[in-house]
């Protein structure tokens, strides 16, 4: 009998080529009862490997392969829980300091001092044991066993390895002898890197990834062959005779003796601490609902009354008080602070969250159903996501570790796996790929595009399958990647998860410094909710911080804006909406958004509500935006596919909007279990692999048509689910962000100008850059101005209805060097020429002052920029006060203060250059203010003469592309939707995939920023105007 | 002391009488080698991505004290390296 006790997964990053679930798989198939993980320095694979392992079957054993500090290895095991937490405190400490982050090493007088409950084996070749015995130094191999084994009376073993290795045999006879000679045990080990032997090539090239180098590359920590995978225990008894037969028999004693240690199920949050007078959480909890539902409703009827009881007695039953204490605790100290924020996500389901003032959704009073949030039968933990103003949010995570302190608050991890785009990079270059090559290709691969579909897409898409050389290394790219998709390629900090416990954490997980140096947990929010932990997402959003600086600016012009009164049904708002003007409006100004508002012309927020979940990836494969609309028109009869969806689909018109509504088709239509459903929640979550979604698929269909659901119907219902995959809202959260969709728009509707400022000023955000925000103030009548050293500000301020630039618009401008600039202004008034203010703020150096001089910020003081450049290195000589004059003098008839310079000045071309490469944005002008009189000559029409064309107008318009993309579609073929901006607004164009395979591909190349388009204008039942391209063009 | 030096050959060879899977005597070169005792075996992964599939390189003392180390890929010997 064998069983494999040290086995490394894709959590050992680039050192593993297993999934965790293909391990444990693998491991059940072989008939194996036990496994251990022991990954490099972490348990961060852990909860998965639990839950995988009670799927199949196989007890799980937590274990870690540690490096100590002199670089060696050692493998340890958690025999009990109080193992397990001191693996945590080990691998904590192992994290612990500015060089430990990247590089962890356990000091080796901790591990002996925490050694209690923890069964250690000697470790692979890297262990200090075999590099000692390799190296023929008998003594001290002896006396530092001698030390391991007195330090774990019985839990320490000397692990024997049958590697396929140079000097495995002398080394394993070296181990036996001192193992007799010192009364120690052996065990067999297969020190696994993947689960089958031909995955070994994706182990060699993750180490190449990790090393830096390329396949061609010797280099010794690259894998010598492929044995390191998960073998039987035949191939272990093959591979192990002639050693003593207790090394693999010790393998099963091992296993027994140790606990299954990871805390699971339950709840580790924490009792919220009571304020003076109150006794019992649970009355404080309904003090504060009564009271905020008093403020937020006025009066209090019956229905909402009931309402609001039964989610109490809900959040009661289920033992959730002290957590919606915890969360309106966050809320409140945010509000009291003037801290902008609102919750997002199922929350919203709630009317206690809404009164709690967590959430801005009235849920009673939009029907929102609570059990979607939190119910009774799934008694899942609640999941309360809350954005905040981004500047902001770290008060309150201090808030919170202040008040919880540090032992008992994490912040929660995230992974980035191996994408398309990532794949391409990184694989392509460990297999020597030349990287002008793959910068190409990863540039053009879509963003969101899987790593295990890259084959598929470069058969597709044309601006990839130009590539004709290195098809051999291609295939192998396409092959390997498609073996790494879903593997944790980086480790990273959750943008705002944070774990609050009741224990102290390192009894529950160990902590590891972020980048930032707040610690977190290894487990990303999946891995902390199966160890009990509860999650609390605190983000930053900027669009909060958009709007509490569109309050500001409205304040200093002395009007109040009480952005929580907003009234939601201004007509103005939704005109505007439906007249798809919505850049700069939170999740609606895409150009599927732009269009889908003028077609749908929102009345209600019911409309904005659906928008927001409409346009995903998930109902736009899925076909759903059409029949929507026409249904939402009265345009079409609505009808359901099977008798069962219409009490599920009856509210959305027969149409698949929300995530809610996929799983109680899954449960409805297939019957899945709670345990299934959530399953398939989580798949659609998130983005997982094809296989994933594949498998899942099949036990829909198995299912459906067991409940007797015709075959062809079940798996036309479950490619809507399969359209959802990873992009679905649930309907909570669509509310949740069209409350604040609907408020933004209010905002840009009535003060625009103080909101494209506010944009400007948080940027980047939202889905445009710069020049696009801009161009839309300017097609609303509102002037841009440039940056000023006498006007600006660090940040953009509104001048007489006008927005004007900051300096932080200016490319690696410093906000110290702005505030110098104003403070000087200040103290001795405006800047009278440049060499003034070279004088007056010394922190302005020469690269500073020639960008603010090719913005045009001394455009008012000095109208030639040619000549202040040229002046500029006399100026810089002469800010010293005891310069002589003629220092500062910049040629013959030219006076210091800049006075009797040549007037002549840089052409327009020259400043535009500069201004979008430094502005992002143009001020003197727009681009095509330059080709204008070339493009009239030829025929072109600008952007705003196409709203007047009919329909079926045959057009030339060309202008900037901006955000060119491909969404999915139902039909797999592929659409292109840009947007064309010039100097009179924006025209989008789609272009269909004939065109695309024709001639579009340039557009995701660096020749398509300027382009020309012929197509026909179209509104498609909306007033909105749009050209379908039948060509596209570089503009030279 | 003279640091051992090795010579890259990557020739086929011929063997004969294996046992296990370790060449008793093989020839090389027109000059047949007895092997006298294994020193030492390992398993590479080979180029993998140019197709190849692993190989058992076997490091073995002659009878005349010569040091080789004898590769099996593709189901053929190679003298490998010889050792001086």
């Amino acid at each position: 009998m064998f069983l494999h006790l040290h086995c490394h997964s894709c959590f050992s990053f680039l050192d593993g080529a297993a999934g965790v679930e293909a391990l444990v798989a693998q491991a059940a198939l072989l008939g194996m009862k036990a496994i251990a993980l022991t990954d490099h320095n972490t348990i961060a694979g852990l909860p998965s490997f639990h839950k995988w392992a009670a799927a199949y079957g196989v007890k799980p054993i937590s274990g870690a392969e540690i490096t100590l500090e002199d670089g060696s290895h050692l493998t340890v095991l958690a025999e009990t829980r109080t193992g397990y937490a001191n693996l945590c405190r080990l691998l904590t400490l192992a994290h612990t300091g500015p060089e430990r982050r990247r590089d962890p090493r356990v000091p080796e007088h901790e591990l002996l001092a925490h050694g209690e409950g923890l069964i250690v084996l000697s470790g692979c070749r890297r262990g200090r044991l075999a590099r000692h015995l390799l190296r023929g130094e008998n003594d001290a191999a002896k006396r530092l066993a001698r030390v391991y084994r007195d330090a774990f009376p019985g839990a320490y073993f000397i692990e024997l390895q049958a590697d396929g290795y140079p000097g495995a045999d002398r080394l394993h006879r070296s181990q036996v002898a001192l193992a007799k000679d010192l009364g120690i045990p052996v065990v067999a080990t297969g020190d696994v890197h993947h689960v089958h032997p031909e995955q070994a090539a994706l182990h060699d090239v993750l180490t190449c990834i990790r090393l830096g180098c390329d396949i061609h590359t010797p280099h010794p920590e690259r894998p010598l062959n492929h044995t390191r995978w998960l073998f039987s225990a035949g191939e272990a008894e093959r591979r192990f005779a002639g050693l003593p037969p207790e090394a693999l028999a010790n393998t099963v004693a091992i296993a027994e003796r140790c606990d299954v240690v990871l805390p699971q199920g339950g709840s580790l949050f924490p009792r919220y601490r009571l304020p003076e007078g109150w006794r019992h959480p649970r009355g404080l909890l309904r003090h504060l609902v009564w009271r905020g539902a008093r403020e937020r409703y006025g009066r209090i009827d019956a229905a909402l009354r009931h309402r609001i009881e039964h989610e109490l007695e809900i959040i009661e039953r289920l033992g959730y008080t002290d957590y919606f204490l915890t969360v309106w605790d966050i809320v409140d100290f945010a509000r009291r602070h003037r801290i902008r924020c609102a919750g997002r996500g199922s929350a919203a389901d709630s009317a206690v969250a809404y009164c709690l003032y967590i959430t801005d959704v009235d849920a009673a009073g939009r029907g929102l159903l609570f059990e979607r949030f939190m119910s009774l039968e799934r008694a899942e933990k609640p999941d309360i996501d809350i954005d905040f103003d981004s500047r902001r949010r770290d008060e309150v995570m201090d808030y919170v570790y202040r008040k919880y302190g540090a032992d008992h608050v994490a912040r929660v991890a995230t992974y980035q796996t191996f994408r398309g785009r990532s794949a391409v990079r990184d694989i392509g270059a460990a297999l020597g790929l030349p990287e002008a090559l793959l910068d190409a290709l990863a540039k053009r691969v879509p963003w969101a595009a899987h790593a295990d579909r890259l084959e598929g897409l470069f058969e597709r898409l044309p601006e990839l399958r130009e590539v004709s050389q290195y098809q051999r290394q291609l295939r192998w790219l396409w092959r390997l990647a498609a073996q790494a998709a879903g593997f944790p390629r980086h480790f990273g900090m959750h943008l705002g998860g944070v774990v609050i416990s009741a224990r102290p954490l390192l009894e529950v997980t160990s902590l590891q410094p972020s980048a930032k140096g707040e610690w977190m947990t290894p487990f990303d929010k999946e891995g902390v909710e199966d160890v009990g932990l509860v999650k609390l997402d605190l983000l930053s959003l900027r669009t909060m911080a958009a709007i509490e600086d569109t309050v500001v600016l409205r304040e200093r012009q002395g009007h109040r804006l009480d952005y929580d009164r907003i009234p939601l049904d201004d007509r103005e708002t939704f005109a505007m909406l439906g007249n798809g003007e919505t850049i700069g409006v939170f999740q609606l100004e895409s150009p599927a958004q732009r269009a889908l508002q003028a077609r749908l012309k929102p009345e209600g927020l019911e409309d904005i509500v659906a928008s927001v979940a409409l346009i995903r990836p998930g109902p736009i494969k899925g076909n759903m935006v059409d029949p929507f609309l026409l249904r939402r028109h009265g345009q079409a009869p609505i009808t359901y596919l099977h008798p069962k969806l219409e009490p599920i689909l009856g509210k959305t018109y027969g149409v698949v909007l929300f995530q809610e509504q996929v799983i109680e088709i899954a449960t409805e239509v297939a019957r899945f279990t709670p345990g299934e459903a959530d399953q398939l929640r989580r798949v659609m979550s998130r983005a997982r692999s094809a296989a994933e979604m594949e498998r899942i698929g099949r036990q829909f269909l198995e299912k459906a048509e067991a409940a007797g659901v015709d075959p062809a119907v079940a798996r036309t219902i479950f490619s809507y689910i399969q359209g959802y995959a990873s992009y679905g809202f649930c309907e909570a959260h669509a509310a949740a962000f069209a409350t604040t969709a609907y408020k933004t728009a209010y905002l840009v509707c009535h003060f625009p100008a103080e909101f494209y400022a506010s944009i400007l000023n948080q940027y980047p955000m939202g889905y445009y850059p710069v020049h696009v925000v801009c161009a839309e103030a300017r097609r609303r009548g509102i002037r841009v101005l440039g940056p000023d050293v006498n006007r600006s500000t660090w940040a953009c301020q509104v001048e007489d209805g006008a927005i004007r630039l900051g300096f932080c618009r200016i490319h690696g401008f410093r906000e110290a060097v702005a505030e110098a600039m104003c403070e000087a202004r200040e103290r001795g008034g405006p800047f009278e020429s440049a060499l003034d203010l070279l004088r007056r703020v010394p922190q302005v150096d020469r690269l500073t002052a020639e960008h603010l001089i090719r913005v045009g910020a001394f455009d008012g003081l000095h109208p030639s920029r040619r000549a202040a450049l040229w002046a500029l290195p006399a100026w810089l000589g002469a800010r010293s006060e005891a310069a002589p004059w003629w220092v500062a003098s910049p040629g013959p008839g030219m006076e210091p203060d800049g006075s009797g310079l040549p007037g002549d000045d840089l052409p327009l071309a020259a400043k535009l250059m500069d201004e979008y490469r430094l502005l992002g944005v143009g001020v003197s002008g727009h681009w095509l203010n330059l080709y204008r009189p070339e493009l009239e000559r030829t025929g072109h029409v600008t952007a705003r003469e196409v709203e007047s064309l009919p329909d079926g107008s045959i057009v030339r318009v060309a202008g900037l592309v901006v955000r060119p993309h491909r969404p999915p579609t139902r039909s797999g073929k592929t659409v292109v939707f840009f947007t064309l901006e010039d100097e009179t607004g924006f025209v989008d164009v789609t272009m269909f995939e004939s065109v695309y395979q024709s001639c579009g591909a340039m557009l995701f190349t660096p020749y398509g920023r300027l382009a020309g388009v012929a197509g026909e204008v179209q509104r498609r039942g909306g007033t909105k105007p749009q050209v379908v391209a039948s060509a596209v063009w570089p503009l030279t | 002391m003279r640091r051992p030096v090795s010579r890259l050959v990557n020739r086929p060879i011929q063997v004969h009488g294996l046992c296990g899977e370790i060449p008793q005597v093989f020839r090389d070169g027109g000059k047949w080698h007895r092997v006298d005792c294994v020193i030492d075996r390992w398993i590479e992964m080979g180029d993998w991505w140019a197709d190849q599939g692993p190989r058992v390189v076997v490091r073995v003392l002659t009878e005349d004290q010569a040091l080789f180390d004898l590769e099996f890929v593709d189901e053929r010997w190679f003298i490998y390296r010889v050792w001086d």
